[in-house]
This record gives structure tokens, sequence and C-alpha cells, in this order.
């Protein structure tokens, strides 16, 4: 035990204690005097149901299926706030002997009226809040059918970049909150589902033991295109996302906040009777772009490319169009989704099932997905109120083999090198024809081997809240939140021994089993406690908490060659490696916060600290503070046009803790012909014994403009991320026998702007245009280094590598080049990160019609087209047969000069990566009222769904897609496109029943 | 609520018991231990036979990482065979581009060799501290542990050659990093490692205290073992021209002229799960030189020299970036064939070699014809034969130790004949030593000769 720590642990709980003896003496607040009337929306007097009214923090009830309400109130003047998502807010000062009040609501179109998150226990308005906060609505989540729930937020936060990994089934995504956060350190934000931090880990199936992407047995998958699996999540179950981007609104999180942090809420019950949402839909895909393969004109292209015996086989006016064959299923997808909600005023429940089928572009991929969630809100007595939020799912993914490989198996590989000219079709007999030019069939190993992965997963949540006692000047609260995330992964690889690249190792037929546990558990104490004044001038908002959190992850694996009969049993092969790969990680943080609003709520001040420590530092006992303080004020009498100008700045720090497993300086412990060694692991590294968390110092400022009379918003702000401590490597001479040094030192700093305009151009009774546009730059640079520059995982200079570099930006590519007089050098020949990034959603209502479309754009940003570079080695891309521009003494083709010159100038094959792509398109049908109920009589509204996704995209990149990335989800080395599952567009129609 | 207070002593009991747990918690030891390897601190100052044991084996896993990469790359340098990638394009472009530190091939052969001599280091410094071990076995440990760190140097300096190679690196990874000797200096620390191995396994008693692989057998005791040591010697001695240091040395080695060839010591390959399989039994990647067949001597009936014959295969034409081959090398037939370390029919040549710098001719063509006629069934060359004997002895080394370490290379070099290994328009480039690392180089100013780009040279190339 250590003292110091104890003692400053009573101290919290002194405080802690501090605050209700003091107040303890307040009085009770219910009293016999009643409130009834009706709520009513503006403009159609239609009644508002589902109204919260509110007193303080006290609820005193919500409205009915007709608008009326009845609630009881203590004596005197009191002020009730009447609330409901996307309406205004209605603040009424309700006299002393006043017994009805009728109240007519208005709706919040730009949502200031929306809650975000301010602290680990606490909110805010938006209209107060003092950071950007994006939030995203369940409205906006599940227009058109997506792989993964990130895919849904792409173009939509600004200041999110968002991209695929690939276009496999599945997922596989990668969210950078403000661009890149670190070096080597975790790289994904931090994901909290109800309050449980839940894992987002990416556990590689071990598809390289097939592809030899890579020789290393445990952390070999980097290239394994495997999804991450905050992908499991239903996207239909969530009722809002909220994306805190820097260490100012992430401060709270602590040492896991550096890369943002990502709230999902799932959706709660509503008061009333039960509610049902019946959706089916049903869509199809295709593959949404190919590099295409080449024509052979004549005997001799064919002979030059792939040897005589290959080319002999070359016939005249024969083509098979390779790439769209492997590519070219078209596989239907549903889904069906059903949901209840309802519940009295001291139990309301939820509940959503979700059972999906999404088809692959290729043979034997394709993802399922069974989901039910239950969430259940319950009133114990009039203090003490608990939540719990149970998700059970279950998803089953074919991935196929993609991405790099080293024996040419891997599918975009093996086309390649597959001739045109030769048809590589199934025989009648069922087997497969060989491929004279590769060592692998496409078509034969894309329909007999297998690549899948099966999760079940469950993510509970609890949260019991005590408000100790609620008085109109005060309040305090208990609250205890918390949960566990738990999930098996299991992979399941099997290369079968018929396929043609299966003997050439002598071991024919492979089976990987890859098992993997994770288990996520953390529990919140926090209390808060809110005084107020009478009028409303001040309040006041007091937050301690401490968070415990743990997280383990133990990964097994299995690869079995030789397979005894081609039977898909390890247990029945010769050749049997296992590697096993444990992490396991304890926190510790504790949160302080005071949130004042002050002068009618139109200043907002902020400050606090959390304090974390792990055992993923080397100190595991050592706390790291992070400080924060923010501050907005509200300017509301402007002229002209003007409502509401909020101005705001806020500073905060967060950290990145170190990396499981980095504060090691191990051996390597394995075996030579079964005899036991240890011996220093290949690149190993030595620990520093100081290894602590990246410290990210953030200011944000900005101005939230409301005009129009709330139809027109505007939202800019600029900010400036300092990364004090970046965890960072350095290179070691060979000499002494280790790979590397992991250390605390450096500095990094990115900076950008964020602009979003939400308007509603037109809103009449008929006709409504709702239209986001949102702007977002960043631009990160090595500020300071205290080592010599170093490159992230990749392939070396001469296929250009990401180099970190002082004085550089982040992401500068460094590969070959060649001097005017002809000498090489390795320098600067790209950058990764994009000019700006742009969204465009615009929603139109023209009576029951709804169109909603969704723009993505990209402009700038470079990419490694390692694809190319495949087809041009093999001499088998569409444009092997043009003849590159003169001098041209051999009459040198165009893929030819490219692959030729590019060891001396890598630039060859880093493309401009912009893009515009059309995410979504959605339109909708509301079907008649009278033609549902003759259809079903229970039924309350239908309406019909015709949309797609990624029907568009407008680029000059000639790779796969430009946001691929072969080594998935990294903090800078995305940008690698080397033959992945390519992209698919999907059409969707779907039918919505509401009884 | 009956009574007030007995609900705020409640409370208050509450809030102190929540606080007692919160403070436990927020105290709590909650350390992780790394559950995946062994800590290095802790087996180097608390050593016991079974982890010092492991550690020595270790050495023998330590040092077949870079062999089978060393066959193929260098091989390639010497035009023994092109390991040709669809997908890597590797080799190819790598015989038609310059070199450079910082990938394939030029970091090859490097950071693996000296990972195994900081194990060797700390095995070394760890050796005294195991209690069950005998005086005579940790004698017999040093001497394993140092023959096998000479065996790591030689190589690097076989593949560095006149840019040297550091030596004495520090155990701190901060200290800068040690100077890089020369050649000279580097030949003179194998030497003097080899041959304090031998002093300390020659007081290493009856036998090793830990296990060596079955690619040892005969050589697994301190005194068979130093047969092992001794060829090492030689084969150094050979290539830093001490001929008659070469010829001591084999005279206490396994060389054995009525013994098989292929007696010796090999790196061994298992299907075992955590070992590796031989990474040269590739045949869909790896492709002999064409130049194997058409350059191999004919034996009196006609047919080739039984090495280009029972070595080499035909396959289907491959072509890549222009390089074509339909020949494919046989040795490595299965994914747990061993690989050499050194071998009797390397230690005869080594002979003839050093007998052949003395001027001792009669002798060096005794021993070439031993191999000549056993390996290539080609006929002896006469005792009087007066043409050009090296030239005779490098054939007969190139065709013998095929694809088993980059000798043709070696040797080609060593007696500056490098740009008559022949080239091709798509394979234009020759290499004179492989570049420093830039690892190794990053840590230096000015940088070291070595560091950067190798050129090489581009002689005339052959249709």
């Amino acid at each position: 035990m250590h003292l110091p720590c104890l003692a400053r642990a009573a101290l919290v709980a002194l405080i802690a204690q501090a605050v209700p003896i003091t107040l303890a003496h307040a009085q009770d607040p219910r009293s016999a005097r009643s409130l009834s009337g009706r709520v009513t929306e503006e403009g159609n007097g239609l009644p508002a149901t589902q109204v919260q009214i509110v007193l303080g923090a006290v609820a005193l009830g919500a409205t009915r299926d007709d608008g009326t309400y009845s609630v009881r109130l203590p004596a005197g003047s009191v002020t009730v706030t009447f609330r409901r998502i996307g309406f205004k807010r209605n603040e009424i000062t309700v006299g002393p002997n006043m017994t009805t009040l009728d109240v007519v609501m208005s709706r919040d179109l730009l949502r200031l009226g929306e809650v975000v998150v301010s602290g680990q226990a606490t909110g805010i308005e938006r209209r107060n809040a003092a950071t950007a906060i994006a939030s995203v609505t369940a409205a906006e989540l599940n227009r058109v059918p997506a792989p993964s729930l990130e895919t849904m937020l792409a173009g939509r936060v600004p200041g999110a970049e968002i991209s695929s990994n690939s276009g496999a089934p599945g997922g596989g995504n990668q969210i950078r909150l403000r661009g890149i956060s670190t070096v080597i350190g975790a790289a994904t934000p931090l994901y909290v589902v109800d309050g449980v931090i839940i894992s987002d880990a990416t556990i590689a199936p071990g598809v390289f033991a097939v592809t030899g992407s890579s020789a290393n047995p445990v952390a070999g998958g980097r290239q394994d295109n495997a999804s991450n699996r905050v992908a499991d999540l239903d996207p239909n179950s969530i009722e809002r996302i909220e994306v805190l981007k820097g260490a100012t609104a992430a401060s709270i999180y602590g040492s896991r906040a550096n890369n943002g942090v990502v709230l999902i809420t799932t959706k709660r019950g509503a008061l009333g009777k039960p509610a049902f949402t019946l959706t089916q839909r049903f869509g199809q895909s295709e593959v949404a772009r190919t590099i295409g393969m080449r024509r052979f004109n004549s005997q001799a292209d064919a002979i030059a490319t792939f040897g005589p015996a290959v080319g002999a086989l070359w016939k005249e006016g024969t083509y098979f169009d390779h790439e769209r064959e492997v590519y070219g299923q078209t596989p239907t997808s549903w889904e069906s989704v059903m949901s209840v909600s309802g519940g009295s005023a001291d139990t309301r429940y939820f509940a959503s099932g979700l059972l999906k089928d999404d088809g692959g572009i290729i043979a034997n991929t394709g993802y399922r997905k069974q989901s039910l969630t239950m969430g259940l809100d319950q009133t114990i007595s009039p203090k003490l109120t608990a939540r719990i939020t149970s998700n059970l799912l279950g998803t089953k993914t074919g991935r196929g083999l993609t991405n790099n490989d080293n024996r040419g198996v891997a599918l975009g590989q093996a086309l390649a090198r597959s001739p045109s000219f030769i048809d590589l079709r199934r025989n009648a007999d069922g087997s497969f024809p060989r491929n004279p030019a590769a060592q692998s069939n496409p078509l034969e190993t894309a329909a007999l081997s297998t690549n899948e992965e099966v999760v079940y997963r469950a993510i509970t949540s609890g949260n019991l809240t005590y408000n100790a006692f609620t008085r109109t000047s005060q309040d305090l609260r208990f609250i205890a939140s918390g949960g566990v995330d738990f999930f098996n992964q299991r992979s399941n690889i099997l290369t079968p021994p018929q396929l043609q690249f299966e003997p050439l190792d002598g071991l024919p037929g492979t089976a990987v089993r890859s098992n993997a546990q994770s288990l996520n558990m953390n529990l919140n104490l926090s209390a808060v406690h809110t005084y107020r004044t009478s009028g409303g001038g001040l309040q006041a908002t007091t937050s301690i908490g401490h968070q415990y959190e743990q997280r383990g992850l133990s990964n097994s694996r299995v690869v079995a060659q030789n397979l005894i009969g081609g039977l898909d049993n390890i247990g029945r092969a010769t050749a049997v490696s296992v590697a096993e790969d444990d992490s396991r990680t304890n926190d510790i943080g504790i949160n302080a916060q005071e949130e004042l609003l002050l002068f009618d709520q139109k200043l907002f001040l902020a400050a606090g600290f959390r304090a974390d420590r792990s055992s993923n530092n080397s100190d595991a006992d050592k706390y790291y503070y992070f400080p924060r303080a923010q501050s907005s004020y509200r300017f509301t009498s402007l002229p002209w046009a003007f409502e509401e100008l909020k101005v705001r700045l806020a500073v905060g720090r967060s950290g990145n803790q170190p990396q499981f497993g980095q504060k090691f300086t191990e051996f390597f412990g394995g075996n030579i012909a079964g005899l036991p060694t240890i011996e220093i692991g290949t690149g190993a590294q030595t620990a520093d014994l100081n290894l602590r968390p990246e410290i990210q110092t953030e200011v944000e400022t900005g101005l939230d403009l409301s005009l129009l009379k709330g139809r027109a918003a505007i939202e800019f702000s600029y900010f400036n991320k300092r990364i004090d401590d970046l965890l960072v490597t350095a290179t070691l001479a060979n000499s002494t026998g280790y790979g590397l040094r992991i250390f605390n030192g450096g500095t990094m700093e990115s900076r950008g702007y964020e602009a979003a305009l939400r308007a509603f151009p037109i809103v009449t009774k008929s006709f409504e245009w709702n239209s986001t546009t949102t702007f977002s730059t960043v631009n990160a640079k090595v500020v300071s280094l205290p080592v010599p520059p170093f490159q992230a995982p990749g392939f070396g200079t001469t296929f250009g590598v990401f180099q970190v570099e002082a004085g550089k930006s982040l992401t500068q590519i460094v590969g070959n080049d060649s001097l005017p007089n002809g000498q090489g050098i390795v320098r600067q020949v790209g950058d990764a990160n994009p000019d700006f990034r742009m969204g465009f959603s615009n929603s139109f209502r023209l009576g029951k019609i709804n169109v909603t479309t969704l723009f993505d754009w990209q402009k700038g940003g470079e990419v490694i087209n390692l694809t190319r570079f495949l087809w041009d080695l093999s001499r088998n891309g569409p444009d092997c047969n043009d003849i590159a521009a003169a001098p041209n003494p051999n009459n040198e083709t165009v893929c030819v000069r490219r692959g030729r010159t590019f060891s001396r100038q890598t630039r060859n094959y880093i493309e401009d990566a912009s893009f515009i792509k059309m995410r979504e398109l959605a339109v909708t049908y509301d079907l008649p009222s009278k033609l549902v109920r003759r259809a079903m009589s229970r039924a309350e509204s239908a309406r019909l769904t015709l949309s797609g996704r990624n029907l568009l995209i407008i680029t000059d990149y000639t790779g796969v897609d430009p946001e691929v990335s072969n080594f998935g989800s990294q903090a800078i080395s995305r940008g690698f496109d080397v033959s992945p599952y390519p992209p698919s567009r999907s059409f969707w129609l779907s039918i919505d029943v509401r009884f | 609520m009956t009574t007030t207070r007995h609900y705020r002593r409640g409370r208050l009991s509450t809030v102190l018991s929540a606080s007692l747990v919160l403070s436990a918690i927020a105290c709590g030891e909650i350390d992780v231990a790394n559950p995946n390897n062994p800590s290095v601190d802790g087996l180097v100052n608390s050593p016991t036979a079974t982890s010092a044991g492991a550690l020595a084996t270790g050495l023998l896993r330590g040092t077949r990482a870079n062999v089978a990469e060393g066959i193929r790359w260098l091989g390639a340098f010497g035009r023994e065979g092109y390991p040709m990638s669809v997908t890597g394009a590797s080799l190819p472009g790598s015989v038609r581009d310059p070199l450079n530190g910082n990938g394939f091939p030029g970091n090859i052969l490097y950071a693996d060799p000296y990972r195994n001599i900081r194990s060797a280091n700390l095995l070394l410094s760890a050796i005294d501290g195991v209690g069950a071990w005998t005086e005579a076995q940790k004698q017999a440990t040093r001497g394993f542990a140092k023959t096998i760190q000479a065996y790591d140097l030689l190589q690097v300096i076989v593949t560095r050659d006149a840019f040297g190679a550091p030596l004495d690196a520090s155990l701190d990874p901060t200290a800068p990093p040690a100077p890089i000797a020369t050649k000279a200096q580097v030949y003179a620390r194998i030497a003097t490692l080899l041959d304090e191995a031998r002093t300390h396994l020659l007081a290493g008693g009856a036998a090793f205290p830990f296990p060596l692989t079955a690619g040892f057998a005969g050589f697994n005791t301190p005194a068979t073992f130093l047969r092992v040591n001794r060829a090492l010697r030689a084969r150094a001695a050979v290539y830093t021209d001490n001929w008659q240091a070469a010829l001591t040395a084999l005279s206490e080695s396994f060389l054995s002229t009525t013994a098989p060839l292929t007696l010796g010591a090999y790196h061994v390959f298992t299907t075992n799960s955590g070992d590796i399989t031989n990474p040269n039994f590739r045949p869909d990647l790896l492709f002999a030189h064409p130049r194997l067949r058409t350059e191999a001597k004919l034996r009196a009936d006609g047919t080739l020299d039984l090495r280009a014959q029972t070595k080499l295969m035909t396959v289907p034409t491959f072509v890549v970036q222009n390089i074509s081959s339909n020949v494919q090398f046989t040795m490595y037939n299965s994914a747990t064939a061993p690989i050499p370390l050194i071998r009797n029919e390397e230690l005869i040549l080594l002979r003839a070699e050093a007998n052949l710098g003395l001027g001792n001719t009669a002798l060096a063509i005794q021993d070439i014809n031993l191999v000549r006629s056993t390996s290539g069934g080609l006929a002896p060359l006469p005792a009087t034969f007066s043409g050009d004997l090296l030239t005779e002895l490098l054939y007969d080394k190139h065709y013998s130790l095929l694809w088993e370490g980059g000798h043709t290379w070696i040797d080609m070099r060593h007696y500056g004949r490098l740009e008559r290994i022949p080239v091709r328009a798509a394979d234009p480039r020759l290499f004179p030593a492989m570049p420093i690392p830039v690892a190794e180089c990053q840590p230096r100013s000015p940088q070291p000769v070595g560091c950067g780009i190798v050129n090489g040279i581009t002689p005339t190339p052959q249709p």
C-alpha cells in the first residue's frame, strides 16, 4: 500500500462526503399541488407526446399520447421546463396559484436544446457547450444500410476522417478525429456504449499464414484485412452518437482520450403503450471499381509477358475478364429489424432485434449479424432509478483472401498475373483449370477457400442513480455506472489441399484457427451536486468521480498444414504450430469538475481535471493529471437576422497511454527442433523505465451563430493540438542486437479548422429542404523529435513509406527519387494528408416524398498505389498496350516504363487520392394512412424507401479505392493500396411499418 | 421515514463505506507482469541451468535465422539462382538496381547475426551465475557461445567485406554505437573468438550442459564440437589468405577424405509448433540460373557434371521482368531439409585452396580431383595440369557448394573475379559488398563508408 495514494483517495472521499453533509438540512420538494394541461406542436397543433416536464433536475413526468399531462409541484413560484428532443426547450414560471398550463412547443431545427456531454456524469445544452461536440442521431444513421456503424458516420462529422480499410463485408474502418495524434500509440478513438468502454480490437485471423504477408506468427496479422470490433454494433438500436474530437472535450476520459471519444447511446423506452416498428430491407450489391485486364493483341505480346509456354495458349479474340469473374457476384442482401418501446411512469422498456445478411461480391464472402438489444429504465423509489441495457450480438463474416501476399495466393495478386486469354473458369467435372502463369487460379481460390470470423458478444451496462436529495435550489446525485463487454472471436481459414498453390510448400492444405477472448469491464462512481439560484441567474454543478477499468485480450492461433484427408480439422494435420498472445491492462482514474452557468445561462465556465494511472505505464502507481477549462458566452441581442452568437474558448489535456507490452524488455521463448530456446527476438525492443502517457494539450476556440429565426446556424472552430511526450521508437544500431527502443520524447502539433453550415432554406407545410455542409482541415507536423527520422510500418523507401521526421508533416511519404544529375536520393515524394474534406448532406421533403443525399469530398492527399504496381509488374494492366511518350527508342509501353523507372522514382505509384463519393441516396415515400390501415388494421404508418450506398465515385485515382488501407487501422501507415477487397455499391428497397 | 436521525446515520455510513471501497480500489496493486515472454533482466541476473541452457540452445535458432535468405540473395549476387517473387518482385529488381541498406536485400545478414551475438553475450554474462553447472560445463558453454558468435560475425563480414563491421556493442541501448572496425580487425576478432573458444572447449569436459540439435550429430560434445570450430577457423583463414593457419585448423577439423562429403554441421528445420520450416523449400519461387547447365563441364560419356544433374531439375519456363528460367534446385526438397553450416566437401576444397595459395599444386590437385570425381563424376585433372588451377578450383567450389551460402559470390570477389560472373541485360548489376543497413548508419555522424547506396558494377551484358 502506498500511503500518499491512500491519503489522496481519503481526501477525495472526504470531499465527496462534505457535500451531502453540509446540505443535509434542505427540505422535501414534494407538496400537494398539481399542475395539468396540454402540450401541442407549433404550426400544426398536433399533440406533443413524450414531452418531459422537469423541475431543476427532477423529472416530474411526461405528456401522454394526446399531449396532456398532470404533475405535482412544490408550493410557491417555480420554473418548470418542458423539453423534448427535437424541440426547443420551454421554461415557464408557474405562479403559486396556477393549476393549468397549456404549452406550445416549437421545433428545434438546429438542435440547440440537445444536451451534450460535459463531464463523466454531467451534460450541457448545445447552446452553451464550449466545445464543438458533434452528434449524429438515429434518423441520420439508418437511412441506408451499411457494413458497419462507422461507415454511416462518414461525411457527417466535421473533423472526422472515416475510411474503410477495404470493401469487404463486415466492416473494417478507421476513424481519425482531428487527424493523427500519435505515432506508435493506440490509434483509434475510445468507444463508450451507455457508459461501457468497449473493445474496438482488430484481431487478425491469421491470413498471413496462407499469403505469407508476414513471417511473424504473433504480430504478423497487420495485413490480414481484419474487421475492427466496433463493426459488431447494431446501428438500428442506437439513439445517438456524440463525438468528442480533441482533448478539450475528451479530457474527461483522461489517458485514453487522445484519439477522441465516441459516445454511443442506445435507444430507450418511451412512456406509453407498446409502439412497434418493423423494418424490412432487401438489397443487392455489385463491384464498384475494377482495374481492368489487359487484352493481348498478338501472340508475341503474350509470349513476351508470360513466357513461351503460356504464350502458346494465346488465341486470337479470346478474352476473359477474370477480375469481373472473381469480383462478379451480385448477391442479394436483406435486413430485418423489429423493435418495441413502451412503459409506465416507473418502468420503461425498449427491445430491438436485428437479423441481417449481407452478401459479398466475391464467392464465399458475406456478413451475417444477429442482434438483440434490451433496455430497461426502472424507478425503484423516488430517489433511486436504475437503467440496464443488454446487447447480445452474433456475427459471421466471410472476408476472402485479399491484401498483400508473398505467395501469389491472394486474389488480387493472382489476378494481376492471370492472362486474359486463358479460361480459368470451373471445368465441367467441377475441378478448376491450373493457372499456367501464376501460383494460383483466383477463381478456384475464391470458390474453395474460407476466411471467416465468427463473433459472439455481450455488452451489458448498468446505471444506478441515487438522488440523495432534490430541492429547487440544489440537488445531489450519486451515480454508479459501468458494465461489461465480452466477446469471443473465432476465425477460421481453410485453403484445402486441392488448391493450385497448396502443394507448393510441401504441406498441402492449411487450416488456421484463431480464438480470441476479450473482456472489458469498467465501473464509474460519481457524485454530482447542482446548485442554482432561484432566478436562474447562476447554476453551479460540482462533480467528482472515480473510474476503474480492466481490459484483457487473449488470442491463440493454430496453423495446421498438411491436412490429412483434406479435413478442416486442426487435429488432422502433420505440421501444427501454435501461438498465443495475451494482454491485460488495469486503469484507475479520478475526475473532479466544476461547471458554472452565469448571467441567465449566457456565460458558461467549467474547470476540472482527471488523474489516471495505468498498468501500461512503467510506473503503475503514478498518477498523471489531465486538467481542463472551458468557457462560452452567448450574445443574444443581435441586429438584423442574427439571433444568437456564441463565442467559446476551451483548453484541455488528455493522454494516450503506452500500448500493452511496450514497457517490457523481453526474451523470445521458442524452440528449435523441439528443444526449448530463449533468444532476443527479431527486432526486439528495449523499453524505457519511464514509459508514460503521451500528453495532448488542445486549445479550441470557435463561434456558433444562429440566424434567421433558428433556420440556419454556422459553426466555426479552430483547434491547436500539441502532443508532448510522444511515444517514439529509436531505431537502434543493429550491432546492439536490439531493434528499437521505445520511450517518450518529441512533440507534434496539429491544427485545423472545422466549419459547419446547417440550414433549413425552405420550410413550408408542403416542402422542406434541410441542408448540412461540413468542412474540415487538419495539418499535423512533427515539431521536435529526439531520435533520427524513423519509418512507420511499410515496405521500405522503394515502395514509399511514411517517415516521422522533425519539421515535416506527420503524413509525409518518402521514397526513392532521382536528382537532375541522375543520382539517386531518398526524400519526400508525397503526403497522405488531404487539403480538406467536405460533407454535403441534403434532405428534401415534398409532401409524402423525402429525398436525402450525402456526398463526401476529399481534396488532395496521396495514396501509394501498389495494386497498380503489381499489375505493371506482370505487364497485365489495362494500359500495358499503350506506348509511352518519347523519347522511347525501344517502343516501351507505359506500364513497362513505370515499372522500370520506379525503383529510382517511387512517385510512379504515388497518386492523388482526391475523390467525391456519393455515400448515400435515399428516396422515401410515406404510404397513405388509409392504404396502410387497409393492409394492416393495427398499423399506424408505413413508408417505402429506395436507397443506395456508394452509388457514385468521382476520382482520378487508378487503384482500387483511394480510402483503403493494406495495414488496416494505423496511426500513420494508412494509404497503402495493395490489391484489397474492392468496394461495392449497393441498392436497397425497404419498408418501415409502425404499429 | 420514521426517524430522520437513523436515516442520516445510515446514509453517512453508506457514504463512508463507499469511500473506503473507493480508496481501496484507487490504491490497489494494478501492475501486470508480462504474460507472453521471459524478461531479460530476470534471466541474466538469476539464471538457472534450464534458462541458461535454453539461451545456449537458442543460439542455434538465432544463427539459423538468416541462413536461407542469405543463400537466396548471395546466390543471386553470384548468379547461382533467382528468388523470383511474383508479388514482391524482390530479386530481379535487386540485381538490376543499386542496393540500399533500407530494405531487402541490402539489409539482410546483419541484424540477425548481431542479435544472436547479443544473445551470446547475455549468455556469457549469465554463465557464472548458474550454480548448477560445473566449471567444465561452464567452459563448454563459453566455447560453444564464442564459436557461434564467430560464425555470426563471419556472416556479417563476408557480406560487408571492405566496409568493415562494428565490434563490441554496448549493453546500454542509449550509448553511442560501437565504432565500425576494419575488415582485418573483424577477421582478427573472428580468429580470436574461435581460438578462445577452442581453449574453453578443451577444458569443457565430456558433455555440454544443454542439448544441441540433430544437425550437430557427431559434433555435440565439447571435443567433437571443437572440430566444427576448427572448420570455421579454416574458412575464415582462407578468406584472409592465411593459408598455413587454415591448414593447421583443418588438421583439427572433421576433414576426412574417406567420410561422406556430406558429413558436417547443419541447420535443421522442422514442422514443430513454434519452429520454422526450410524457407528455401520454395519450388514456386526459387529458380536456378540457366548458366548452371550451359557452363557445366561434360563427363566422359558426354553427360553433364553430376552436380549439375542432381542439383538441378527442369520446370516450365517462368518469366518475371525479362528474367526467365526453367531450372530449379533440388537440394532442399522438403520443408524439413537441413541447410549445411559447414561440411566435409567444403573442407577438402578449403585444403586445396590453402595448398594452392602456398604453391603446393600437387596437393591441391589431389583434393580437387577427389571432389571432382566423387561429386561430379568428372575426369580428374592430370597431375601435370598447367592451366589456371584457381579457375578449376573455383569451378568446383561453385558446383559443390551451390545454393548453400553464396560461396560463388564470396569466392569470386575474394580473387578479384567478380566481373567474370556473367550478367544479362535484365540483371546487369554485380555488387562487391552489401551496404551497412540504415539502422546501423543512422546514429552515426559522419556516415561511415558503406552507408547509403551500393551501385556495384555493370559489366557488359552477355546475350
